[in-house]
């Protein structure tokens, strides 16, 4: 990756510790892109809602995914025609996913703290990697195995899963009344 | 300075004390994020979980709907079709769901016709008998709603389809010794607003000889029955509002197209799909958009399926001396997307498609292949299969009693 002459930029977690990191790297923050952009900012950046553990998790998805992209790039610049290019790229497409799918293989404290973090942040790529993985986890759970999982303070009342599943039946009407709607239209 | 990025935190201490804490509560924004990524059926536990998810369900349903139309699998023992069973097939998750059988206070007590009625809401099951007509009115039978005497012409193997708030019954081979006014080709439509048999207009003249549901493709739209001939491409429709036939119109066979068949498309057009060989013998599966109303091709567009599939999908037609015989094609979809098989081998799977949404380039935006479930690709186990398709509401799914 290219590291030499790039401008640095340091982010400071929650818990007060510092990372130095390139600033085409922090980037993948748009939340970060526009305090570099807009702010004019110093040389630290304070991130009040990210611990040191999650900001290093993430610092190291966002390196990752730079110098992945940098390959492919000089790899599609330096191949004649695009054709050998495009089938260059595969593997590492596939070495990327690969990479991911090890990346998400954490307790559900860390993926959850990693989805807040990838939402506050702006990493797209990030907050759709961590959400698909809290997703498979939550695959084929009822409701009360949810809130477990979720350790979700079990104190809803029955008053209030009445009036959730009374809400849901008018949504199915409204949706079933739309859909007849447009079969008159 | 950054005060923007604090979100209203008051000190280091709150956010560790925020991160120690056991309880896991996504704020409003990632659990939607997280509910998205979440296959249909699971929407149903996750909007009962608290206010927040129930909140994060519909907000995400409303941001990003799920429009693309679920395959709908018919898997049933020909010699006893009151035992089927249902399986449905997710496009966004990839993955099927096997229906069991749902009780409900009015499903018909005779036998439920294994074929899906084309509907412009959806293809669904129904069971149309002398004296009785009955249609479901979700995708898997759980609420069998529209409950009618038949229809006067007594036939076999007839058009059946709903269109809007009408129900049309067309053509069909004749059993029973006709009336004079009875033809082979006759039409009648039943209004759901009056609960009543109208006889109209018959079909063309021109379908005679095919007027049987076997060689006709059907499509529904909310306005119009379409009724295309499938060895010669010849395609009309019937308007139920007015009660008229519309124009007659032969696709161009230029394309050595050896069968053809019909599906609604985006806006108010068709989309028409032939099998057919080239002159280096190569089969291929092509896709064009056809006007709704005047049934010209758009744009002299054609697309092609990916030959892998096309492969996969005739994987049964090919001879001992490597060329290709009796492929017979078959299409069901909605203006989102859809499903194309091979009608003579429903087994060997079906090519799912997306249409684009806009109106620039191409008419496809994807393809992919869909294998039918383990247990029901199984050729050793007994029973056929048939296809329909239909788009699936939450609604749909909380009716499903597991």
């Amino acid at each position: 990756m290219a590291d030499n002459g790039g401008k640095k930029i340091t982010l400071k977690s929650s818990d007060g510790e510092e990372f130095e990191v390139p600033e085409v790297v922090a980037m993948e923050s748009q939340t970060i892109r526009h305090v570099i952009e807009d702010v004019c900012a110093k040389n630290s950046i304070p991130l009040l809602n990210v611990n040191s553990k999650i900001l290093s998790k993430v610092i190291e998805y966002c390196k990752k995914h730079v110098a992945a992209a940098e390959a492919a790039a000089s790899k599609a610049s330096t191949e004649e025609g695009t054709a050998a290019a495009a089938s260059v790229t595969k593997p590492s497409d596939e070495d990327l996913k690969t990479w991911d799918a090890e990346f998400v293989k954490v307790d559900k404290g860390t993926l959850f703290n990693l989805i807040l973090a990838a939402n506050y942040l702006h990493i797209p790529g990030l907050l759709d990697l961590t959400c698909q993985a809290a997703a498979d986890m939550i695959k084929g759970k009822s409701a009360k195995e949810i809130r477990k999982f979720f350790n979700l303070k079990n104190c809803i009342s029955p008053e209030e899963e009445e009036e959730i599943r009374r809400e849901n039946q008018w949504a199915f009407e409204e949706e079933k009344r739309t859909r007849a709607f447009d079969a008159y239209a | 300075m950054y005060s923007f990025l604090s979100m209203g935190v008051q000190s280091t201490k709150d956010v560790e004390i925020y991160y120690q804490s056991r309880c896991f509560d996504l704020c409003s924004d990632a659990l939607e994020a997280v509910v998205s990524k979440m296959p249909t059926i699971d929407l149903i536990p996750a909007s009962k979980v608290s206010r927040e998810w129930y909140l994060a369900v519909h907000s995400s349903l409303r941001r990003y709907p799920r429009h693309l139309p679920w395959l709908l699998l018919c898997h049933y023992h020909p010699r006893n079709s009151l035992n089927f069973s249902i399986h449905a097939f997710d496009p966004l998750s990839h993955s099927w769901l096997s229906i069991p059988d749902q009780p409900s206070s009015n499903k018909p007590a005779n036998q439920v016709t294994t074929r899906f009625l084309s509907g412009s809401s959806g293809d669904r099951l129904h069971t149309l008998s002398m004296s009785k007509m009955v249609i479901s009115e979700d995708p898997f039978g759980t609420r069998w709603g529209l409950d009618s005497e038949a229809p006067k012409v007594w036939r076999q193997d007839s058009v059946l389809a709903e269109v809007g708030r009408w129900v049309v019954v067309a053509g069909g081979g004749c059993l029973v010794p006709l009336y004079d006014g009875e033809e082979v080709r006759s039409v009648e439509v039943y209004d759901k607003a009056t609960a009543t048999w109208q006889l109209t207009e018959p079909m063309p003249v021109q379908f005679d000889g095919s007027t049987s549901a076997t060689w006709l493709s059907v499509a529904a739209s909310n306005e119009k029955l379409y009724v295309m001939e499938r060895k010669t491409g010849l395609v009309t429709w019937f308007d139920p509002d007015c009660k008229k036939w519309g124009p007659m119109c032969r696709l161009p066979s230029c394309h050595n197209v050896s069968e053809w068949a019909v599906t609604v498309g985006p806006g108010k057009r068709l989309l028409v799909v032939g099998v057919g060989t080239t002159i280096q013998s190569k089969l291929n599966v092509r896709i064009w958009e056809v006007d709704g109303e005047n049934l010209q091709v758009v744009n002299n567009k054609c697309e092609e399926m990916p030959t892998e599939m096309v492969k996969r999908l005739f994987l049964s037609n090919v001879g001992d001396d490597d060329t290709w015989h009796g492929c017979a094609v078959e299409v069901c979809g909605t203006e989102r997307g859809g499903y194309v098989y091979n009608a003579s081998e429903m087994r060997n799977g079906a090519v799912f498609y997306e249409l684009e949404h806009d109106e620039k380039g191409k008419i496809v935006m994807r393809w992919e292949w869909v294998p039918v479930p383990e247990r029901v690709g199984d050729s050793s186990m007994a029973g056929k299969i048939e296809f329909g398709c239909s788009k699936v509401g939450l609604g749909d799914l909380s009716n499903l009693i597991f």
